[in-house]
């Protein structure tokens, strides 16, 4: 009779102690969970900022900006080139996709440079399988000659850049 | 009774075992815990400072400043890697108690390939930052100087003066006959000769409006080239993170050089002649090979770049 109080005891204190064990378990679990979605968040909101002033700085990086640093203007002539020698640059672009494309005059076809008359400039693209993407109206500008007198002859096109995971 | 006895112990040890067990397994789970949001803390502020930095990329501006502040001691780790040519500068923030807590803490870097970013490596809790163009004669980049500790400037040139004074910078302070902004423990960089110097700033341009526009930084027994803007990055920075991030602006100017030369061909085609581009082509070589003694070369063959591209109708860059 002795022997089996103490067993009930025992049994009782061991499910008290597991129990215990298992509500902070999950009590940790939840707080756990709800700090990783915090962070995981953080890490897409980080991303997305990181992207779009990305915007600004892809407009002004030497690579692609109009002489004299004009702001909102990308020089067609360096996208060319870009576009053609993309894969030397694919460390240096701080976003995970850039694209120019040609919006105004309309496009009634569009083809991807370089090629004559072409109208979108896909000039990176990593690997990554599925890109969110934000964009801006930028003006696209080269230098002609006419008549005697160097002029801009520009365009208006969408840049868009892809946001890196 | 003596089987009472025994069996009131065993259930008293078992508990005793169980609890203390429950207990370590509950205190090692929050350090770790604790310790691993910590580290994520830390990753997600190394994260912000490559956002934050965005807008002092001083872009057409001749010079941007600003300001991180935190809330106690933190150290922002840069390290650089010249790898492939364009390279990266690796941004982990370690504050100082983390580290006491755990020297082998393991730091989260967070990699930035589009910034060439110049810092020291000490603890703080007001980080100063500005940026300032480099230009090879055209435009590079930014570079961007992240400074806690306090420098003075002794006789430096004028357009020095005015810029550091223009850019309200309170730890960098201006020594010049009559005046003098400097902090009292401040670190002084004296330009040609001074007293109580901790480095010296010997200017080597001959042709141009001021002796400082290239020259060399002399610091604990190393000699720092600089051409232009870099003297900041020369005075704040260690030699290795200097160099490497000397050695990525370089090959990113020769990159640029090879997309002008290539530009050239495509305004040719409409009438907008150039002759430069066998000298951009030129230019281009030089600077992939170039090391950090060779600033001065390059900087005189850009000035002179620059001076022909001026007379150009069609404007290169």
């Amino acid at each position: 009779m002795v022997n089996k109080k103490a067993e009930m005891k025992i049994q009782q204190m061991t499910f008290m102690i597991i129990f215990v064990f298992i509500f902070f378990a999950f009590a940790g679990l939840f707080f756990v969970k709800i700090q990783t979605g915090n962070l995981t968040s953080t890490h897409d909101s980080l991303a997305k900022e990181a992207t779009i002033s990305s915007l600004e700085t892809i407009m002004n990086m030497p690579e692609l900006n109009c002489e004299s640093g004009k702001s909102l203007c990308i020089d067609e002539d360096k996208l060319y080139v870009l576009a053609s020698i993309s894969d030397a640059y694919s460390e240096l672009w701080p976003v995970a996709s850039i694209e120019v494309r040609k919006v105004y005059p309309k496009i009634s076809q569009e083809i991807t440079c370089p090629a004559a008359n072409c109208t979108t400039y896909k000039i990176y693209r990593s690997s990554q399988e599925s890109i969110q993407v934000y964009g801006t109206l930028v003006s696209l500008c080269k230098k002609v000659r006419r008549d005697g007198l160097v002029q801009d002859d520009c365009t208006i096109a969408r840049l868009s850049v892809g946001v890196k995971d | 009774m003596r089987s009472k006895k025994a069996d009131f112990n065993f259930v008293l040890l078992f508990a005793i075992v169980a609890g203390t067990a429950i207990l370590v397994l509950s205190i090692y789970g929050a350090v770790r815990g604790g310790n691993l949001f910590r580290t994520a803390g830390q990753a997600e502020i190394s994260a912000s400072i490559d956002v934050i930095t965005d807008p002092l990329q001083a872009g057409s501006f001749a010079a941007v400043s600003s300001k991180i502040s935190f809330r106690q001691d933190t150290r922002i780790n840069n390290r650089c890697d010249d790898y492939l040519g364009f390279g990266k500068n690796y941004i982990a923030v370690e504050s100082e108690s983390s580290a006491l807590k755990d020297s082998a803490n393991q730091l989260i870097e967070i990699p930035i390939s589009n910034k060439y970013i110049f810092s020291e490596e000490s603890y703080g809790t007001d980080f100063r930052l500005f940026s300032k163009p480099f230009e090879l004669p055209y435009r590079v980049s930014d570079l961007l100087f992240i400074s806690t500790l306090n420098y003075c400037l002794v006789s430096p040139p004028e357009e020095i003066a005015e810029e550091i004074i223009g850019l309200n910078m309170p730890n960098f302070g201006v020594e010049l006959a009559g005046n003098n902004t400097c902090e009292e423990d401040s670190i002084r960089v004296c330009f040609g000769y001074g007293e109580d110097c901790n480095m010296t700033v010997d200017g080597q341009c001959n042709d141009c409006d001021s002796e400082f526009e290239y020259g060399v930084v002399k610091k604990d027994g190393d000699s720092l080239y600089y051409a232009g803007n870099l003297l900041f990055g020369a005075i704040i920075s260690d030699p290795d993170l200097y160099e490497c991030n000397v050695k990525r602006l370089l090959f990113r100017t020769s990159m640029i050089a090879n997309v002008y030369a290539q530009k050239t061909d495509l305004m040719n085609m409409r009438d907008c002649n150039t002759l430069l581009k066998t000298d951009l082509e030129v230019f281009g070589r030089m600077t992939l090979s170039a090391k950090l003694e060779n600033l001065d070369e390059l900087y005189d063959f850009a000035k002179s770049l620059d001076k022909k591209e001026n007379r150009e109708s069609c404007k290169i860059w």
